[in-house]
């Protein structure tokens, strides 16, 4: 086995999990920590990956000659000269925020399963203005020749990949530590507060509305972020990507993994990546008419297990942890 | 005369075509412990509820320590130190005991954005000196959290999930809470119904120690027997509006508060 | 002498005096002409197709609204249920060369006997935990949805049936289509009604009214409850079932006919207001029409140059119009006042609404 193959073999893995693993966390802080139902995941993620993508390639796609694969050149929004991947990434991430909060200033009121209808409405009405604007995001025609970190220096397959993998791998350690973190702080215990009782917690002297923005604000930032490296990863950024199932998939995860720890959304992340590799691999042993049907005996799986998790054990594999105060 | 620490003036407050508040004025007076009594449906639930914010009166002003607190939203009501118990309690179920006291009251060090933008402001090399003090005064709570359990007499179910607290240690965890938010004057709705009597004496002990202490205490209560021998103040709310104050022995002997309950 | 102030108060308290959906329907005739004003005729076709799409959506909103009223949470898998009425028709029509009648028979069979399935294996159990019968339904979407593409791949299908072709009103220009337009209304209406005499005029009509309203009152005076909410769930589903059929024979048949569907069935029963069935029917009504007619309106914008998106953006249109309901009058046109919502007012953002706060 060669090293090259055994890197796209763990890549392959890996990255998809990594990702979604930094994708549940930021839907972790919402729902599991403040819970809020926030349906809107999907759109976060695409505003994070269009903006990091637009702002990446820059405008000189707009002039692109036909690149050496034959490829009509296509057109969409961007700054005249292309940024750097961080400041992308940073602003990425601040855009998804900003949206975030834009959108919950008038409807976190509203109670949950309406919170749910109306951010998954809104989702929905992203994904169209992704997908129909072509002058603003290349629309329909998918924006290509997203870079990718380091993609001066390593440029091969899989040592590319493997580049990615890394540094997918370190942004997950930090966004965890982060999630950590902010969790064990006093905010975060008020977050909590406001997720039991949101009366009684106003009653005990918490501005609930602003904790909830705070909340939104930063678990959109980390869905953004997750946003761009997806785009980042694939090189190319599709609209119906950012369907509904990707918010239903983020919220398996979260629900899996163990809702209120964020350890838990990792764990399930990769367990959930597990499974969907696990089927991939599947279909290289399976006669023809399996193959055609694995997706969708997959995605019956997922469904059974949401049902039964919902029945038997809402808390998921790794339940929120109690408070242990610190020996002073 | 000392100036009445809580005014409430010509409050009303409607629910579809229900007054359940009717141009209701009354006044409590600084270190007291006045009673609020009156039969079922009178609007006293109604009328707290009102007074902290978490129902917006329909008309009518209040007035705490000197200042109009009409239309503030509840957290704002207790940054001014006005604080509310629960008739049915209502802790913060998966979390602590200990947790629920901690997040009582205003924002605790750490708990606002500010808190840590501070951290950075200044020269580099204070900062892990203000992250100490951050840190210490973090401890300091826990400190005061735990003194405030001993207080009720919770202290071993610290680290307990409220959720798994009987009856009466929840009414007992409602006042810690209340308590943990230094508050200059304390709402208290039925804080000993459905209480056994060992643990009503000891929470009215508490009661009377933080009162001789200089907190003000309302107390909507049913039990006869502990407003009349404990309050030094006794209002009576009928049909959403006072109907008469005073003593305990001139509301015992009023013959308008003994018909409102029968049947008025 | 009348003078102008009298005469708006004579037609203020007449307006005052007619029942919501009546002006209801007013606001939205003149919103067609207002938008025909600037854009012809074609606002008055997108309306006729709107008033079609509608229809169904009726079919889909009501069945939601009783269940929504009854088990207070929001079926993520009801669109679904509209998509195995949609497949009982494929199966008898294409499968096994029945006339499509048929299908109108099966299909409501099928379907409430799958809803009664969902409700003893997965919503009894989920009582009293909305947000998790919430999620649970988005798991049995996904297990139907993806069942039916299992069994019969996700290919677009269609249904033998022959379509006439539409028919021009007069002079007007307008075209309407026998069946797809006159069948849809024809069965929508019939089912409306039907619905309307069910919850009036029988026992099980007026239970479900109980339920929908107190559900522990209902019990207490002796209803079964039980019983009440399967035959609840058996309504919501031979509705969902013959709404699955009549979209097989206008549009087409795939696995996600009725999840696409869902978001706009939800914005019927918004817009119309949680716990009326009655406003459930406006509220399709309702979105259908404004989708179609912002289809129409963005078309425009497309050809003025401001959006790309032309018709693409129809279902923004009819989304936007249920967000800004739900900010506004979170309760609906015809929703009952003991909802808990969320605040009345943008400013009052955390007000609880009557009898939040014990």
């Amino acid at each position: 086995m060669s090293h090259e193959y055994v890197v796209l073999q763990l890549t392959n893995y890996v990255v998809p999990a990594t990702l979604l693993a930094i994708l549940a966390l930021g839907l972790n802080l919402q729902w599991g920590h403040t819970g809020l139902f926030n349906a809107g995941v999907a759109a976060y993620m695409g505003v994070g990956a269009y903006l990091f993508g637009m702002l990446t390639t820059g405008n000189f796609a707009a002039d692109f000659n036909i690149p050496p694969d034959g490829t009509p050149d296509w057109l969409h929004w961007g700054p005249a000269q292309p940024w750097d991947l961080i400041p992308a990434a940073l602003a990425a991430m601040v855009v998804a925020a900003v949206l975030g909060v834009l959108v919950a200033v008038p409807t976190l009121r509203l109670r949950a399963d309406y919170l749910a209808i109306a951010t998954l409405a809104f989702a929905e009405i992203v994904r169209l203005i992704l997908k129909n604007e072509r002058r603003l995001t290349g629309g329909d025609q998918t924006l290509a020749y997203i870079p990718r970190p380091f993609g001066g220096i390593v440029t091969e397959g899989w040592a590319s990949d493997g580049v990615f993998m890394l540094v997918a791998l370190a942004l997950l350690v930090v966004v965890l530590y982060a999630m950590l973190r902010l969790t064990a702080t006093p905010w975060g215990r008020a977050l909590k507060a406001v997720r039991e009782d949101e009366e009684a917690a106003e009653a005990m002297g918490k501005n609930a509305f602003v904790l909830k923005l705070g909340s939104i604000a930063i678990g959109c930032a980390v869905m953004g972020l997750a946003g761009a490296l997806t785009v980042s990863f694939q090189k190319v950024a599709i609209p119906d990507q950012f369907v509904p199932f990707t918010t239903f998939t983020a919220y398996v995860v979260v629900i899996l993994g163990g809702s209120g720890n964020p350890k838990g959304a990792v764990l399930g992340a990769y367990v959930f990546a597990l499974f969907g590799w696990a089927t991939q691999q599947a279909k290289a042993y399976l006669p023809d008419a399996f193959t055609l049907r694995i997706d969708f005996v997959n995605q019956i799986v997922i469904g059974l297990m949401l049902i039964l998790i919902m029945i038997f054990r809402p808390e998921g594999m790794m339940p929120e942890e109690r408070y242990v105060p610190r020996r002073r | 005369m000392t100036p009445p620490i809580l005014e409430v003036r010509d409050v009303v407050k409607t629910f579809g075509g229900i007054r359940a508040v009717d141009r209701c004025t009354l006044s409590v007076r600084p270190g007291t412990l006045t009673g609020l009594i009156g039969p079922n449906g009178a609007g006293k639930s109604t009328l707290f509820n009102a007074i902290v914010g978490l129902y917006a009166p329909d008309a009518g002003e209040i007035v705490f320590d000197g200042q109009p607190i009409t239309g503030l939203l509840p957290h704002e009501v207790v940054h001014r130190g006005l604080i509310k118990t629960f008739q049915i309690p209502r802790e913060f179920r998966n979390m602590t005991v200990l947790e629920n006291l901690l997040v009582s009251g205003p924002p605790a060090p750490g708990e606002r954005f500010l808190d840590y933008v501070r951290l950075f402001r200044g020269t580099p090399w204070t900062i892990p000196n203000r992250w100490k003090d951050l840190r210490g005064a973090q401890d300091a709570q826990q400190h005061r959290a735990e003194e405030v359990l001993a207080t009720v007499g919770l202290a071993q179910l610290r680290d307990e999930y409220a959720k798994n607290l009987s009856g009466g240690q929840k009414k007992l965890l409602e006042l810690a809470r209340v308590l943990m938010a230094r508050p200059k004057m304390v709402l208290l709705d039925e804080p000993v119904a459905g209480v056994n009597l060992t643990l009503t004496q000891k929470l009215l002990q508490v009661i009377e120690d933080l009162r001789q202490k200089g907190l003000t205490f309302f107390l909507i209560e049913h039990d006869m027997n502990v407003v009349m021998s404990r309050c030094e103040w006794i209002i009576v709310m009928h049909q959403g509006r006072t109907l008469t104050e005073g003593v305990a022995a001139e509301i015992k002997a009023n013959p308008a508060v003994v018909e409102s309950y029968l049947g008025g | 002498m009348m003078g102008l102030a009298g005469i708006w108060a004579r037609a203020s308290s007449l307006i005052g005096r007619l029942p919501t959906w009546s002006l209801v329907v007013l606001y939205l005739v003149a919103a067609i002409a207002w938008v025909g004003v600037f854009i012809g005729r074609l606002a008055w076709q997108a309306a006729i197709q709107g008033v079609v799409v509608g229809s169904i959506y009726v079919l889909g909103a009501s069945g939601l609204s009783l269940t929504y009223g009854i088990r207070k949470f929001a079926n993520f898998a009801h669109g679904d249920l509209m998509t195995v009425g949609a497949y009982v028709a494929f199966t008898l029509n294409v499968v096994a060369g029945q006339h499509i009648a048929w299908g109108f028979l099966l299909a409501p069979l099928v379907v409430a006997l799958v809803a009664i399935l969902l409700e003893l294996l997965v919503f009894r159990r989920l009582e009293g935990r909305p947000n998790a019968a919430l999620i649970a339904s988005v798991g049995i979407a996904l297990v139907i949805q993806n069942v039916i593409s299992a069994i019969f791949l996700p290919d677009v299908k269609n249904l033998n049936v022959s379509v006439p072709q539409d028919f021009s009103i007069g002079g007007t220009g307008l075209s309407f289509n026998a069946v797809k337009g006159g069948l849809t209304l024809a069965i929508s209406i019939t089912f409306i009604v039907l619905m309307h005499v069910m919850l009036q005029y029988t026992t099980l009509g007026k239970a479900m009214r109980a339920c929908a309203d107190d559900i522990d009152l209902a019990r207490t005076s002796g209803i079964n409850v039980r019983n009440v909410i399967l035959w609840t769930w058996v309504v919501a589903g031979s509705f969902a079932g013959i709404g699955g059929v009549m979209l097989a024979i206008i549009v087409n048949v795939y696995p996600y006919l009725g999840f696409f569907v869902l978001l706009f069935i939800f914005a019927a029963v918004i817009i119309g207001g949680i716990g009326s069935p009655y406003g459930a029917m406006l509220g399709g009504l309702l979105v259908g029409v404004i989708q179609k007619l912002s289809g129409v309106v963005f078309g425009e914008l497309k050809i003025a140059g401001a959006l790309e998106g032309g018709a693409a953006y129809e279902p923004a249109g009819a989304f936007l119009v249920m967000i800004i309901v739900l900010l506004i009058r979170p309760e609906g046109l015809m929703g009952t006042q003991r909802q808990r919502m969320g605040a009345r007012g943008f400013r009052l953002r955390l007000r609880w609404p009557k009898g939040a706060v014990r």
